[in-house]
């Protein structure tokens, strides 16, 4: 059991508590709000948990992470009490230690978490899944997200320069979090792919490097969408690829509209293997010396004088969310070998 | 290593002592010993690899030994 929060005293004033939280090194450059005993217990109350229970030590400073202080994030970064559940499943998942979260704070790439939010406690929530989703407009996603975010520069220790050496960082470390339009996706939901119940509402933490548009608006056959569908994936920039390392995910958020087509022919799996055999560049794309370091790395990835963008199907992680009759979809790549991690959250004092 | 009861010298380059200190730090070793080397290292000719190998040698063995020796047995 670690010690309760500790308690500050501030000037009554929406600026002077700015400024405060600021100068503490507390934020994310943004105004957060007061995280005041009451707005505390609000978040806390919606959980089944001792307040001075730590959830994980997460690194790189391995601070003791108590469900109180994952609470006092929560209420920094503007959530509703009752998205509290899911800000604790996601910090709890990104501990795991297949997500390697040493290597996500830490690393010189510009990767941060993103959570991928499933089932019921979507649409209780107001999660967005369609129009703009990632984009700033709903509450849940946008702080649900930033709660994550606080989470890590105020109980992971992730510090600009000191312990955070990434060269530069995805806007998404903002905030990111998308919920998956299961009412309009042709196949079943990550979740339930991933071993959960329909009715279990979870989230899948991955963590992206980058965010990049695939854009169809002729296609009228699910084969010739899913061609261009790979063609937009080439300029991924994944560590994978480049220059090699591990054997991480990548993800395809499908818009409703690209999904019901490609549903036509494939299921999610014949996707997956369709973009293992086919995403792949002449290895005169890539220097020779990166070839042979791809050669030494051991995983298959050069072949009859391609480079692959992944050794395995299970690389592609795939889900639905966007507006309805829209032409784009969204990839994201990997930075290396971290394990996308679906957690159960557990209903809630007005979640039920 | 050190965390398997192996007494370690790390060997960090200059861009991730902060970041090599904070780990250790965390990890309950603040005074691990460390070899700096410079940054970036990985792109540099094997040659000037093995310069710098064989400047920080007698420092990396010096610290290796003192390790060991305050190693609890």
């Amino acid at each position: 059991m670690n010690a309760r929060a500790q308690v500050f005293e501030v000037d009554d004033d929406i600026e002077a508590v700015f400024e405060f939280t600021y100068d503490k090194g507390w934020t994310d450059g943004l105004p957060v709000i007061p995280a005041t005993p009451a707005r505390v217990d609000r978040m806390l109350a919606t959980v089944d948990r001792e307040p001075g229970e730590v959830v994980a030590n997460l690194a790189p400073a391995r601070l003791e992470a108590t469900v109180e202080k994952i609470a006092v994030c929560a209420v920094m970064a503007g959530c509703r009490p009752e998205y509290f559940p899911v800000v604790l499943a996601a910090v709890e998942a990104v501990a795991d230690p297949a997500y390697e979260l040493y290597g996500v704070n830490t690393t010189t790439n510009p990767t941060v978490p993103m959570i991928i939010i499933n089932g019921p406690l979507r649409n209780t929530l107001d999660v967005n899944c369609s129009w703009s989703v990632l984009g700033p407009n709903k509450r849940a996603n946008a702080t649900i997200g930033r709660a994550l975010s606080l989470a890590m520069i105020n109980l992971a220790g992730r510090i600009p320069e000191v312990t955070c050496k990434g060269t530069w960082k995805n806007p998404g470390g903002f905030t990111l979090c998308a919920g998956e339009y299961e009412e309009e996706s042709p196949w079943e939901p990550l979740h339930v792919e991933r071993g959960f119940s329909p009715t279990d509402s979870t989230v899948t933490l991955m963590t992206p490097a980058s965010c990049f548009n695939i854009v169809d608006t002729e296609s009228q056959a699910a084969e010739e969408l899913l061609q261009n569908i790979c063609g937009g994936m080439l300029g991924s920039g994944g560590n994978n690829v480049f220059p090699f390392y591990g054997l991480g995910e990548y993800a395809l958020m499908l818009s409703p509209g690209h999904a019901r087509l490609l549903a036509t022919r494939f299921n999610k799996q014949q996707i997956r293997e369709f973009l293992l055999e086919n995403l792949k560049v002449p290895v005169s794309y890539v220097s020779p010396r990166r070839v042979k370091m791809m050669e030494a790395a051991g995983h298959g990835q050069i072949e009859n004088g391609h480079v692959r963008y992944a050794a395995h199907a299970w690389q592609f992680l795939i889900f639905v969310a966007g507006g309805l009759g829209g032409y784009h979809s969204a990839g994201f790549t990997t930075f290396g070998d971290s394990r996308p991690i679906t957690r159960r959250i557990p209903a809630a004092a007005g979640n039920e | 290593m050190q965390l398997r009861g192996i007494p370690t010298v790390a060997v960090v380059t200059e861009k991730f002592v902060s970041l090599a200190k904070a780990s250790a730090k965390a990890l309950g070793y603040p005074d691990l010993p460390m070899i700096v080397v410079p940054h970036p290292f990985e792109t540099l000719p094997a040659e000037a690899i093995r310069e710098i190998a064989d400047q920080k040698v007698h420092e990396l063995v010096a610290k290796s030994v003192l390790r060991a020796i305050a190693a609890p047995r």
